[in-house]
């Protein structure tokens, strides 16, 4: 495959899954849902093959330079990709079981499908483009494609949801085009007409742009693109948007979307660093900022979903932390951060999902009487650890990377924050783990460890077709009396969950522990992408 | 220059007028403005690439996103929520913070430009109109209870960054300006449709209503 096709199979091809997945999703109902695993999988590959190619180093280019694709460019494709096929792969069982229980009519699968598959594209798109307005056009429409996933359910609060996330990412990205513009203009009498356009040959010329422009520019791109990363003060649709929309969008939405945007930061906004570093300290200023008080809201959180996404708030603190630093450590744990929270939050996000599926609520209170397979704890609590830092996982490796780099730059406080942050985080998520997986059941937690979702491959089956009726109200019947916490024989009848969804969440799980096991080719491609970043700052 | 001149008025029109199709009407004779603008800049400048630009901001700001804007105004409800602040108290701080934008840039925008085709007249009022105009807009956001009012405010918003990108980079490529132009209109769509969504939902376009997502 030549350089080419292969940039541009990576948005095109999730693109066109999602036509042929709303054009035959009609005739075919049965294919609903398949199409879009198929263009997932497709995509991850693509993704794949890609960073593979960037493995020895250099870029590739495509469209006379209006694509381009380095290491950094990547390792992001390859999380989203993942991430978004890990969302399809959850949403299959999950949203047949929720029309199985009539929350929405079945014909709107293959919407849900569509649109999950152009959300993707959009978001593999920025991650390999390279003219600085498309790169906005872009930004913009992973908003677009994502609103009416968000506003999925039609319930009242989801359409409010819906309406700020809308609202405050497109007012925001507006101030980043104004940003873009800015520093397009600027790169005009250097470069001269359509190619200044271009993130790289705009990184050529940078260090002649007068400081006013520069340092404007820089700001709005900041501020703009931060937007839609959730930063304080602009988080305000963060929350909603994560509580409100299924819970696969949840984990995408979280996982990657909010990385595309730091993705963007980080290709625009580091080029102006090395003569003005207002600019990076301004980034460390948000970041500190964002990672307290992200925390401290999610310590009296009532809701699952709401704690996991102001927690996404406070360690987006972490990733624009270690962007803000500009050196090497500060790169290499802000891009490991960003790779380790896409796994971690988004399989924290599956396991809501899994907990929503179950018992119908994500009110931690109402979680914690009930009853839950010690699997999905088991995998919630190694989510939990590995994102508030707790030393084997790999949470730890990126956020002691972000410490070194806040000690080396001398910036005593953001070091402290960042530590503090840190412990504040593991007291609050194994608070809600504690409350939801282990009150009141923990002595008869350890018998019943081995087998929680024994043989329930077919119910996962079942689901699919038409069998899940009788499976859906059979549960649903005994689920009130049965799992009360006071109540004799409960183990016999736990709520049993699809395989698909406990086999997704495993793996990741599975993929955060082995990400943190200090891996030869992890550690290049991170390498590699700090490389890519270091040399755009110094000039491209 | 009195045409840009003109488009500060028509933005305090959009943002005051209670009654919504007018102020409807007032963005759209606004679009046409910058679409008037966009073309005597291709005349001064001498670049063809800036009539395609004001043809597209004709069609999109002009006709499409005040059709929509319309269609969904006259289906759910054409008068305003009562904002914040009253009427003459909020017309005074908008004025002034208007004027204190429009004086800044105006006074700054040697530093902001470089290419020297673009210092002077009339690149500089446009860009102080641009500045002024995104204050009005970001002020119509923040101060407004009608959603409608609201989607308004992020229209004249996304006017004001058009005429800043056209009175500092006049020499942009098609594919961004479709790009650019297809983002807003969709934006503007999808929030519309929201918006209706709520009312069908909840009775009511105030923004005052969405609030049960809190904490």
């Amino acid at each position: 495959m030549t350089e080419s096709t292969l940039l541009i199979g990576l948005f095109s091809v999730p693109a066109l899954a999602a036509v042929l997945e709303y054009s035959l999703g009609r005739k075919l109902p049965e294919l609903t849902g398949k199409i879009g695993i198929a263009g997932a999988t497709a995509t991850s590959g693509l993704a794949l093959a890609l960073l593979r190619k960037l493995f020895t180093g250099g870029s590739l280019d495509a469209l006379d330079g209006q694509l381009r694709a380095d290491a950094l460019s990547g390792l992001v494709a390859v999380v989203v990709s993942f991430v978004g096929l890990a969302a399809m792969l959850f949403a299959y069982p999950y949203l047949r079981h929720e029309v199985v229980k009539g929350k929405f009519p079945a014909e709107r699968l293959r919407n849900y499908y569509a649109l999950s598959l152009v959300f993707i594209s959009t978001m593999t798109a920025v991650t390999v483009m390279n003219n600085i307005i498309m790169m906005y056009v872009l930004v913009e429409a992973t908003t677009l494609a994502s609103a009416l996933l968000v506003t999925f359910y039609g319930t009242p609060e989801a359409l409010e949801a819906g309406y700020k996330y809308l609202l405050l990412c497109s007012v925001g990205i507006a101030l980043g085009l104004l940003g873009c513009v800015v520093l397009y203009s600027a790169a005009v009498p250097f470069v001269g007409g359509i190619k200044a356009m271009e993130i790289s040959e705009i990184a050529k010329v940078a260090h002649q742009f007068p400081p006013l422009v520069a340092l404007a520019g820089g700001m709005l791109v900041i501020i703009g693109f931060g937007s839609k990363a959730g930063f304080v003060p602009f988080h305000a649709w963060l929350p909603d948007a994560h509580s409100q929309s299924p819970s696969p969008v949840s984990a995408m939405l979280s996982g990657v979307t909010l990385k595309v945007a730091i993705y963007a930061i980080a290709r625009i906004a580091t080029i102006f660093y090395p003569g003005h570093s207002a600019l990076g300290l301004f980034c460390v200023i948000l970041g500190a900022v964002a990672m307290l008080f992200g925390i401290l809201v999610a310590f009296h959180q009532t809701d699952l979903k709401r704690m996991l996404a102001y927690s996404s708030v406070s360690q987006i603190g972490y990733i624009i932390m270690g962007l803000g630093l500009s050196s090497y450590l500060g790169f290499y744990g802000a891009v490991y951060h960003l790779l380790n929270h896409a796994l971690d939050k988004s399989m924290l996000f599956l396991c809501s999902g899994a907990l929503l599926y179950a018992c119908g609520t994500t009110s931690i209170a109402e979680l914690g009487r009930k009853k839950h397979s010690s699997l999905l704890a088991v995998c919630f609590f190694i989510g939990a650890f590995a994102i508030s830092g707790v030393p084997p996982l790999n949470g730890f490796w990126s956020k002691f990377a972000i410490y070194t780099a806040a000690a080396q730059a001398h910036l005593w406080w953001a070091f402290g924050i960042a530590l503090f942050t840190s412990l504040l985080t593991v007291a609050v998520l194994i608070r809600v783990g504690y409350t939801i997986f282990l009150q009141e059941n923990e002595h008869e937690e350890e018998p019943v460890a081995p087998a929680p979702v024994r043989a329930e491959t077919a119910p996962a089956l079942a689901a699919a077709g038409g069998g899940a009726q009788a499976f859906a109200q059979q549960w649903d019947e005994f689920l009130p009396d049965a799992l009360s916490p006071n109540r004799e024989g409960e183990t016999e009848v736990r709520v049993s969950y699809p395989f698909g969804m406990i086999a997704v969440i495993v793996v990741m799980a599975g993929l955060v522990i082995v990400s943190g096991l200090n891996l030869g080719f992890l550690h290049h491609a991170i390498d590699l992408s700090v490389q890519a970043l270091l040399h755009q700052m110094a000039g491209g | 220059m009195y045409i840009s001149l003109l488009m500060i008025v028509t933005s305090f029109i959009a943002v005051e007028w209670r009654q919504l199709t007018g102020a409807v009407y007032t963005y759209q004779v606004q679009s046409v403005l910058i679409a008037l603008i966009f073309t005597i800049y291709a005349h001064s400048l001498h670049n063809p690439a800036l009539y395609y630009w004001a043809a597209m901001a004709l069609l999109s700001k002009g006709i499409l996103v005040p059709w929509l804007l319309r269609h969904y105004v006259v289906k759910v409800h054409p008068v305003e929520t009562e904002p914040m602040l009253s009427t003459s108290l909020s017309q005074i701080c908008g004025f002034a913070l208007v004027m204190v934008t429009f004086w800044w840039v105006f006074t700054h925008h040697a530093q902001l430009v470089i290419l020297p085709s673009l210092a002077g007249e009339p690149f500089r009022t446009n860009l102080a109109v641009a500045a002024a105009i995104l204050v009005i807009g970001f002020y119509a956001l923040l101060t407004r209870r009608n959603a409608f009012k609201v989607v308004i405010g992020l229209c004249l918003v996304e006017n004001a960054i058009h005429l800043s990108l056209v009175s500092l980079a006049p020499s942009i490529a098609e594919t961004a300006i479709i790009g650019v132009v297809t983002d807003v209109v969709i934006s503007v769509w999808l929030l519309l449709y929201i918006v209706a969504n709520v009312y069908r939902a909840t009775g009511s376009t105030d923004t005052f209503n969405l609030q049960k997502l809190r904490g």
